[in-house]
C-alpha cells in the first residue's frame, strides 16, 4: 500500500511570525501577498484543485491583493495629508 | 505587542487602572449575555464577535484591541456551477475566494467587576482531513468485456482461438468488476498547532434604585441584581500553555 506524502505545517511558529505586527502597509504588502497566496494555494488544493490551477489562481489573486493594498495605501496617505 | 498599540491603549486607561497578566493575541472573541454561569457554558444568541485582537486584562476591564495591518483569505467550494466556464471548456470544480486587508485600530472594552467563572483548554494538536475512496477498475473491466464479446463474435465466424480469448476476456472483465481497491491522495497536509480556548464569565452588579421623597428627593438602593457576560476567546496558535495558565490565574485572583 502506498502511503501518501505528509507535509507538516508548524502553525504555532507561522502564527508567531504573523503576530509581530507591522504598521507600515507599503513594507508589508510583499509579505501579505506571499502569505495570502500560499494560504490560497493550500486551501484550493484542499478543495481538490490541481497544483497548476491553484498556482495560477494564486498569481491572479496576488495581483488583486497588490492593487487592493495600493489603493488602501493611497487612501490612507490622502487621510494623513488632510 | 507593538509600541504603537501599547501607547494607544494607555491613553484609554484610567489613573488607577493597570494591566495585569500577559497580553495575548486572540483569533476570535465571542461575547454573549446568554449561558450557564456555573458551568461557564455560552449559549446562542451571541451578541458579537471580534477577530484578530489582543486581549488585555486590567484590574477594571478586559480590553480587546488591535492596531496595524490585518489580513485574511478563505476559499470555499461552490455547490453547483459558477458559470465562469464558457465555450469549449466545461466546469469541473468551483470556488469562491474571499479576502480582506485592513489597516487601523480596534478597541473594545468590557467592564469587569468580578470574574465569576473560568474554563480554559490549551493543548498541542496535530490534525488533518483527507479523502479516501473505494474504487473499481470500471473502464478496464468494460473494455475487457466489450473486447471479449467482439472476439467471441469474430471467433465464431473464423477461429476457435479467438473464441477462447473472447471467453477469457469476458471472464477477466467480470472478475475486474468485483475488484475493490483503496485510493488515497498523493500528499496530505498536517497542521501542528497549539489550540487555546478560554471561556470567562463576568458578573457585574446592577443596582436598582428608587426615588424616595422625604422632604428632599434622594435615591435609595432597594436591591441589586447580577448580570452575567460570557466571553469565548480563541487565542492564537502562537500563545503557549504557560501564557494561558498565567492569564487564567490572574483572572481568578
Amino acid at each position: 500500500m502506498v502511503v501518501p506524502n505528509i507535509k507538516f505545517r508548524k502553525l504555532w511558529l507561522e502564527k508567531r511570525r504573523e503576530i509581530g505586527e507591522s504598521i507600515d502597509l507599503k513594507k508589508a504588502v510583499v509579505e501579505i501577498r506571499a502569505r495570502l497566496s500560499e494560504d490560497l494555494v493550500t486551501q484550493l488544493r484542499h478543495i481538490g484543485f490541481s497544483i497548476n490551477v491553484s498556482e495560477k489562481a494564486a498569481d491572479v489573486f496576488s495581483n488583486i491583493i497588490n492593487k487592493m493594498a495600493m489603493e488602501l495605501l493611497k487612501e490612507i496617505q490622502k487621510g494623513e495629508k488632510v | 505587542m507593538s509600541s504603537t498599540l501599547e501607547t494607544f491603549i494607555k491613553n484609554f486607561l484610567s489613573i488607577d487602572e493597570k494591566i495585569e497578566g500577559p497580553i495575548l493575541f486572540s483569533k476570535k472573541a465571542v461575547i454573549s449575555s446568554n449561558g450557564d454561569p456555573s458551568a461557564a457554558i455560552i449559549k446562542e444568541p451571541l451578541i458579537m464577535s471580534i477577530n484578530n485582537v489582543y486581549c488585555i486584562n486590567t484590574n477594571k476591564r478586559i480590553i480587546f484591541a488591535s492596531s496595524g495591518i490585518q489580513y485574511d483569505v478563505s476559499a470555499k467550494k461552490v455547490d453547483g456551477k459558477t458559470g465562469l466556464a464558457l465555450g469549449i471548456w466545461s466546469e469541473e470544480k468551483g470556488a469562491e475566494i474571499s479576502t480582506k486587508i485592513s489597516h487601523g485600530y480596534v478597541f473594545y472594552s468590557i467592564l469587569k467587576e468580578k470574574v465569576y467563572n473560568i474554563r480554559f483548554a490549551s493543548r498541542f494538536v496535530s490534525e488533518t482531513t483527507f479523502p479516501v475512496a473505494q474504487a473499481i477498475p470500471q473502464v478496464l473491466a468494460t473494455i475487457m468485456f466489450i473486447l471479449g464479446v467482439l472476439m467471441l463474435i469474430i471467433g465464431f465466424m473464423s477461429s476457435l482461438l479467438l473464441v477462447l480469448f473472447g471467453v477469457v476476456c469476458i471472464i477477466a472483465g467480470a472478475i475486474l468488476f468485483t475488484v475493490r481497491s483503496l485510493k488515497t491522495p498523493q500528499a496530505i497536509g498536517v497542521a501542528l498547532k497549539q489550540q487555546n480556548t478560554m471561556i470567562i464569565v463576568l458578573r457585574n452588579v446592577i443596582p436598582e434604585r428608587k426615588i424616595v421623597e422625604t422632604g428632599e428627593k434622594k435615591s435609595e438602593t432597594i436591591h441589586s441584581k447580577y448580570s452575567y457576560l460570557y466571553l469565548h476567546i480563541e487565542f492564537s496558535e502562537a500563545v503557549t500553555a504557560a501564557e494561558m495558565s498565567e492569564l487564567a490565574q490572574v483572572l481568578m485572583k
